[in-house]
């Protein structure tokens, strides 16, 4: 083998410089020739040359024509200002454009933007971006096209949506969209409302939920600005690799480091965030919620936490009733009393007071005056036994010590007192939490157990936060594009809609082994499918998935199939329910194969909108370097035109309003374009952006401007959701409900860690510990579990078949494993493997990883179908399941919130074999 | 004026986004011939490299004397720029599957992230390599033509595309594979440390685009500057391979190698190295134990809430504290 080996290489060799030499042969003649003109003699090159007329050739390549602002924040939440250079008018280059101010005693942000961002310019010129509006010609998949016009694409969509919202009635129109752009996220909302359109919650079927942190405080997903790292002293990358995908921020991490802040990376491989960490904690897959218990279990034990703040911030000094576990309310003590006032024991009175600051009280502060909250103990009131919700959790995680836990973590106690004692004793700490937590069945749990050892040491609100990937600054004018009066659309779960349309009860209960679910969760399939329909009864959840159909479907910039578990049952059993098919995007994403109509949007370098992610304190300009080229259309005037287009057939067909009882609406088909531009007032983008930016009060008048000449704009105090922006600090969360005493927007008005809602406390999960005993849910008979997390080389799919990106991996989809497994498989590096289970099977090459444990597999989300063998996909091998825990509603702050609290995906309930295909 | 440009490259900073090669490629070689080259790249340590088993490669000086029996490395050594079939599969309706034109077998960054050792004491880490600008350029020195020289205003080592004849005895003579010869041109190419741009005060663009903000540039005599106060002052960066003899001028900044601990078999940590120091001093020579201990006694000190000026310089606060031209 290495003899042949050897051989290849030689030939190849041989070849690259028969090549060249034929090649430079080529040349010759009139290399030869110019050499002849210069004659002087060369002395010695390290001092001096003669010849230096020939460098003009690389300084010639160092030009351009003009130049242009962007950013690339498509599906990242980055947010980075760059600068095209053109040539031509053909985008040709990208530098970032650097030029972020510096906070005092803070590293700046320069210059931000990664690689991928880098080679854009290359990207766009691929043959899959489109140029033209599409129209198949084949059957579905077949990837067989047409060239047609707009006017034929938009009269073909406009007449499907009117035929169908009289044949069926309005809400039969389902509108997926990428929200990572304010124009562009708010044209499909703005044109789903007034379809009365399917809305869902995009983040909710690609798993980027956090709704166990949801029950704890409101929004779940929030974050520091990002310089914010550098204030910290010990920062736990926990379910978050950022120095992987978090690429323009990773240096505030090293830069805090230097600063004198450690770095823990919690993983299960050894990942590029690890090898930057002063400690690395290798976790077993899905057990995380166990080690975040024996770390709040040591807190409690050694007593290293904040008494003070916890009797003020948190619901911990709480009664709860010991009868049946209920919070003790003013309403058990007084029949007339509220709901939703609750209580503390008063140590100086010895006696139950009403807690102030609650969602019934009408104290609306956080300030206790001269009570003081007993922590711990059992008392009586008016008869009834009460205890705290620190007693309870005291009593719940007990169990849970660090020697207890290892057999399920795989982390030895040393290791885990090791970091409870960094914990205790850290100044500012902070735990980087991504999306990978939720993608777990316990990540619920495990959400509320990581805040809640942020909370225990005091430090939420006050010197640290957690971290939850980012939220999008507050901005009016945003709003106020989307806003519909009357006219609310059909907000609903993303995983539910699949979960309904895909069939994927029906694939659950084939996927999942019965048994070892109720033993483990004490339920199975079937129970997650009931508690979903009473969960819909009820009210709790929208249940449009249950009496409407996706017959309509514009899929703009996401792809519905590729995010989905179970993904080839979704496409089959989705696809039935839909009659058309239109995808909108600048380029042919694998959903798009499925299409019936593929219209060409306007790429990054084309589009006019702006990007709000709050990572940082700056917004950042799509600036339209260049006019969108061949006959691709911004978002935003797709939406107008696909308005226009829909009344004015409805015109022409005497078609006009469709009422909406469901909504108390109406559909007026035949206004559509004059509602949609608010009488013409925002047709155009320019028009669109200035109202957002003018009518934001955290930016405003003469924002617009400045954001099209820098690149970018820093938004005023008001942006912050949940606490103002200082102007020469970091941005932190939370920090007003710690100086201003300002309640929560929980039901208890504190970070919450109670909740005795009557499903909670059925499947006892009133306070935050394990839900199960750990460990992957999938079938056991097969050997592998699988992690599917974010790559450096994409955004999700953005980027994923970029060639250099390809050309730096190994060209193909590749799938990582660990050495010993694939000794024992038989497996080489770099040979292609069928990755399998029952309910199905995916290509890729093999590859040798050593940072992973012999059990996982792993291969970065993303890719194409098309990129795989046999088209399949790291999708076709895993099933829903469906937290019931996330199905509840109806309870103070604990409710259907798109983009908040819904089911969550979970892809890492997964089991696979492997083989050498 | 005989000035030397210098680079420092913090490898505690680089997290391997290759936002360097990217910036370089756009700029200089995705075009022309160059499209196999990567002027910089990132390669995971330890590692084979880009290209293929560099190290291994022969060339530079041993004893003062330069090297002729260095290699010429092949195609697939670069890797091959792959192309796919996107038209075909995604517009026309044919094919199986999007794929590259030839079966991969090696590339750039084939081994990303492999290292060495087992989980979970496995350990690698990100080098980023561009020429080294040497004092004593192997390239240089091989070149019969004399088309390789050193650009007197700033030492940038640059191939002369017009004296060039595509001999490539400065790919053979450069250890570290960093000079490449253009199919299309038939003459070597190599990183100009974007001369055009460092004429005008710009840093080069794998410098002033590397967000990971792992990157030094100034003056080599610039007392004042972060690479003579890395490089002389508090001896924390290195050459790559100091024993080529080609006396470069692209230090490195090593990795701090203890941590995070090694594990135990009882799942303990470990008191010991996590990457062996004699690695270490295998690519940066014997003064790397010293470089480390300085590195982690002034980090140990910002821990302790005293200041240090080494963590200061190293955390670079703006681009002006970077870069000094």
């Amino acid at each position: 083998m290495e003899a042949s080996a050897h051989k290849d290489s030689d030939v190849s060799r041989r070849e690259f410089l028969r090549l060249g030499a034929m090649t430079a042969a080529g040349l010759a003649i009139p290399g030869t020739a110019l050499a002849l003109s210069k004659l002087e003699p060369i002395g010695d090159p390290l001092k001096e040359y003669p010849y230096r007329g020939w460098e003009d050739l690389y300084r010639r390549e160092w030009t351009w024509d003009a130049t242009g602002l962007t950013t690339h924040s498509n599906g990242c939440v980055a947010g980075c200002a760059w600068r095209i250079y053109l040539k031509d008018g053909i985008p040709m280059r990208e530098e970032q454009v650097a030029e972020y101010p510096q906070l005092p005693g803070i590293p700046d942000m320069n210059p931000r933007g990664c690689q991928k961002g880098a080679v854009y310019c290359s990207w766009i010129k691929q043959p899959d971006f489109l140029k033209y509006p599409l129209k198949r010609v084949a059957a579905r998949g077949e990837r067989k096209w047409k060239r047609i016009s707009w006017d034929e694409a938009l009269t073909e969509i406009a007449d499907k949506i009117i035929d169908v919202t009289l044949e069926k009635g309005p809400g039969n129109i389902y509108l997926p969209k990428r929200p990572f752009a304010v124009i562009t996220n708010n044209a499909y909302t703005r044109l789903a409302n007034l379809l009365g359109g399917i809305k869902p919650d995009v983040s909710s079927f690609v798993g980027d939920l956090y709704p166990g942190i949801e029950t704890v405080r409101v929004p779940a997903r929030t974050v520091s600005t990002f310089d914010d790292w550098f204030t910290s002293d010990l920062i736990l990358m926990w379910h978050k690799n950022p120095f992987a995908v978090r690429i323009p921020d990773a240096h505030f991490l090293t830069e805090a480091r230097y600063n004198g802040a450690r770095l823990v990376n919690i993983s299960v491989d050894y990942n590029p965030s690890s090898i930057h960490a002063d400690l690395f904690v290798p976790v077993r897959m899905g057990t995380d919620s166990h080690l975040a218990a024996a770390i709040v279990n040591i807190l409690i034990a050694e007593k290293k936490y904040k008494t003070d703040y916890l009797k003020e911030q948190t619901d911990l000094p709480f009664l709860v009733r010991t009868d049946n576990g209920k919070f003790l309310r003013e309403k058990d003590l007084d029949p007339a009393g509220n709901e939703d006032v609750f209580f503390v024991w008063d140590q100086k009175a010895g006696k139950a007071v009403p807690a102030p600051g609650s969602m019934g009280s009408k104290e609306k502060t956080l300030r206790l005056g001269a009570v003081d909250p007993a922590l711990e103990g059992t008392f009586s009131v008016n008869g009834i036994g009460v205890t705290t919700v620190f007693e309870r959790l005291k009593a719940e995680t007990a169990p849970y010590t660090p020697e207890a836990t290892q057999k399920t973590t795989g982390v030895h106690p040393s290791v885990v007192r090791k970091l409870a004692g960094w914990i205790a004793e850290a100044k500012a700490l902070r735990i980087l939490d991504g999306y990978n937590n939720q993608k777990h069945f316990d990540g619920f749990q495990c959400g509320r157990l990581k805040i809640l050892i942020l909370t225990l040491t005091g430090h939420h609100g006050t010197t640290g936060s957690i971290d939850t990937t980012y939220e999008g600054w507050r901005l009016e004018g945003a709003s106020a594009l989307a806003r519909t009066p009357g006219k609310p659309g059909r907000s609903v779960s993303g995983v539910l809609c699949e979960w309904v349309w895909g069939n994927h009860f029906e694939r659950a209960k084939a996927y999942y082994d019965d048994t070892l679910l109720r033993k483990e969760l004490g339920f199975g399939v079937d129970e997650m499918e009931a508690w979903r329909k009473e969960s819909e009864a009820k009210g709790w959840m929208p249940r449009w998935q249950s009496i409407k159909d996706p017959v309509v479907t514009i899929n703009a910039g996401v792809n519905v199939f590729r995010h989905s578990t179970g993904y080839q049952h979704l496409a089959r059993n989705f696809l039935k329910r839909c009659e058309l098919l239109v995808v909108v995007d600048y380029r042919l994403n694998s959903g798009a194969m499925y299409a019936d109509i593929v219209l060409p949007a306007a790429t990054e370098a084309e589009k006019l909108d702006v990007r709000e992610t709050s990572v940082t304190r700056f917004l950042h300009a799509f600036g339209q370097p260049v006019k969108p080229m061949y006959e691709r259309k911004t978002d935003w005037q797709i939406c107008v035109e696909l308005a226009k287009k829909t009344q004015e057939r409805a015109r022409t067909r005497g078609v006009g309003k469709v009422p909406d009882p469901e909504l108390k609406s109406s559909v007026d088909l035949d206004t559509i374009y004059d509602e949609f531009t608010m009488g013409g007032k925002i047709a155009r983008d320019e028009d669109a952006l200035r109202m957002v930016m003018e009518q934001s009060k955290a930016l405003g008048p003469g924002t617009y401007e400045e954001l099209l000449k820098k690149g970018f704009v820093a938004v005023g105090p008001e942006a912050g959701k949940t606490g103002p922006v200082p102007k020469d600090r970091p941005y932190r969360p939370f920090t007003v409900n710690v100086t201003q005493k300002k309640p929560y927007d929980t039901l208890t008005g504190r970070l919450q860690f109670y909740v005795d809602h009557d499903w909670f406390l059925r499947l006892g999960a009133a306070v935050p510990k394990p839900q199960y005993g750990g460990g992957v849910l999938a079938p056991k008979q097969y050997p592998f579990v699988v992690d599917s997390p974010h790559s450096r080389w994409g955004i999700h799919s953005w980027c994923r078949n970029e060639v250099w990106m390809l050309r730096h991996q190994r060209g193909t989809v590749d799938v990582c494993m660990n050495p010993t497994a694939m000794r024992k498989k038989g497996i080489k590096d770099g040979d292609m493997v069928k990755v399998f289970n029952a309910h199905g099977e995916f290509y890729a090459m093999a590859k040798t990883w050593p940072a992973l444990p012999e059990s996982v597999i792993f291969t970065e989300h993303g890719w194409e179908q098309y990129m795989y063998p046999k088209m399949t996909h790291y999708n076709f091998v895993n099933a829903d399941l469906i937290n019931p825990l996330e199905l509840v509603g109806g309870y103070g702050h604990i409710r259907f919130k798109s983009g908040a609290y819904n089911p969550n995906r979970m892809y890492y309930e997964t089991s696979v074999d492997v083989e050498k295909a | 004026m005989a000035r030397q440009l210098a680079y420092v490259f913090d490898l505690n900073k680089c997290i391997g986004c290759h936002t360097c090669t990217m910036a370089c490629k756009q700029l200089w070689t995705n075009r022309g011939g160059r499209e196999y080259m990567y002027w910089n790249n990132v390669e995971s340590q330890p590692g084979k490299g880009y290209p293929r088993n560099w190290e291994q490669k022969g060339g530079g000086f041993k004893n003062g004397a330069l090297q002729t029996d260095g290699q010429l490395p092949g195609l697939e050594d670069y890797g091959i720029p792959w192309e796919y079939n996107l038209a075909e599969v995604l517009l026309e309706g044919r094919g199986d599957y999007v794929k590259p034109h030839v079966k991969p077998t090696w590339g750039p960054n084939w081994d990303e992230d492999e290292g060495s050792g087992e989980f979970p004491n496995n350990y690698y880490f990100y080098l980023p390599r561009i020429c080294n600008h040497c004092s004593n350029p192997a390239c240089l020195a091989a070149c019969p033509r004399k088309a390789i020289y050193k650009r007197p205003e700033d030492g940038l080592v640059v191939v002369d595309q017009e004296r060039c004849r595509g001999y490539r005895y400065c790919v053979k003579a450069c250890p570290y594979g960093k000079v490449y010869f253009n199919l299309k041109t038939g003459m070597s190419e190599k990183c100009i440390g974007c001369y055009p741009r460092v004429e005008k005060g710009v840093p080069p663009a794998c410098v002033a685009q590397c967000v990971g903000r792992v990157r030094f540039v100034g003056w080599r005599e610039d007392k004042d500057g972060p690479v003579f106060k890395l490089v002389d002052q508090w001896k924390v960066a290195l050459p790559l391979h100091p024993e080529y003899g080609t006396e470069p001028n692209v230090f490195y900044v090593p990795p701090v190698h203890t941590s995070p601990p090694p594990f135990a078999d009882d799942g303990r940590l470990k008191d010991a190295p996590r990457i062996p120091l004699s690695y270490l001093e295998s690519l940066f020579g014997p003064t790397v134990k010293s470089a480390i201990d300085t590195l982690a006694r002034e980090i140990e000190k910002r821990r302790q809430g005293q200041p240090s000026d080494l963590t200061e310089i190293l955390i670079g606060y703006t681009n002006k504290d970077r870069f000094r031209l």
